[in-house]
């Protein structure tokens, strides 16, 4: 792993974690709906396009996996598959650093099992 | 009836694991067939082009779309605290089908840094909170 590969690792990771907040907010705007039939789902289909923000998450989609397949050139796709886990990391320190959420302790014992993973996964 | 394990739920279930590793194979396959090793900036659309002349990217983004459904019907079902620790398998099952299909090398200290992380991913996954994981 160099520069380059954790480089493509961080923006895949930035694009799928903002992906799924974009698609959130998205989801958050639509109604609840009874899917019975095509005719429901093709119609709620319809609804969520009309929703920019749902456009912004496609753009966010096709981000995170170009940056994927980059760092596939760099690294063999079972320690990709591992270091793709600091997602959750990233994801824990957003929570408690900058949205101030109150942390259970399992869940840093949690983040803290996962950096010692994925640091063991890069020296094998 | 919701959070009821049926064979039915499994079964979508296993579907749903295995559609997402042959999903990150095909890609692997297809970023290999391009034979650009440590792609940069300055050739990276080169190879975005390559990528997409193999017919391992569209198969894989077929596949994948195929789990995305298969995971609403699992999720329609169960829980997403119940549903999300099994998606985990992945952590397992992608090292030990790149190492058979792929023929990648995956040494023992890796088999458990994989272990760890999947303990910490389930224990992040499960920990009470008042946000929910998302896959």
């Amino acid at each position: 792993m160099n520069a380059a590969a954790f480089l493509l690792l961080f923006l895949h990771q930035i694009c799928s974690t903002v992906e799924q907040v974009v698609f959130k907010k998205a989801a958050d705007r639509l109604q609840d709906h009874d899917l019975k039939n095509l005719r429901d789902i093709l119609s709620f289909a319809g609804k969520t396009l009309l929703i920019p923000l749902v456009w912004l998450g496609f753009i966010l989609v096709i981000g995170a996996w170009v940056f994927w397949f980059g760092l596939l050139t760099y690294v063999d796709l079972n320690i990709a598959i591992l270091i793709d886990s600091l997602q959750y990391v990233m994801i824990f320190l957003v929570s408690f650093f900058v949205l101030k959420e109150r942390i259970h302790w399992t869940r840093l014992l949690g983040a803290a099992l996962i950096m010692l993973g994925v640091f063991l996964a890069l020296k094998g | 009836m919701k959070n009821n394990l049926t064979f039915k739920i499994i079964g979508l279930m296993l579907l749903s694991d295995i559609t997402e590793s042959a999903g990150e194979l095909l890609f692997k396959k297809a970023v290999l067939l391009t034979g650009i090793d440590h792609v940069a900036a300055s050739n990276f659309i080169t190879f975005l082009l390559k990528l997409a002349a193999t017919p391992h990217l569209w198969l894989g983004i077929l596949i994948y779309a195929l789990n995305f459904v298969l995971w609403m019907a699992v999720l329609s079902r169960l829980d997403l605290s119940i549903a999300f620790p099994i998606s985990n398998a992945a952590y397992v099952i992608v090292p030990f089908l790149s190492m058979i299909t792929l023929h990648e090398h995956v040494p023992l200290i890796r088999w458990l840094g994989a272990a760890l992380i999947l303990a910490g991913v389930t224990l992040i996954s499960r920990s009470p909170g008042k946000e929910t994981a998302t896959p």
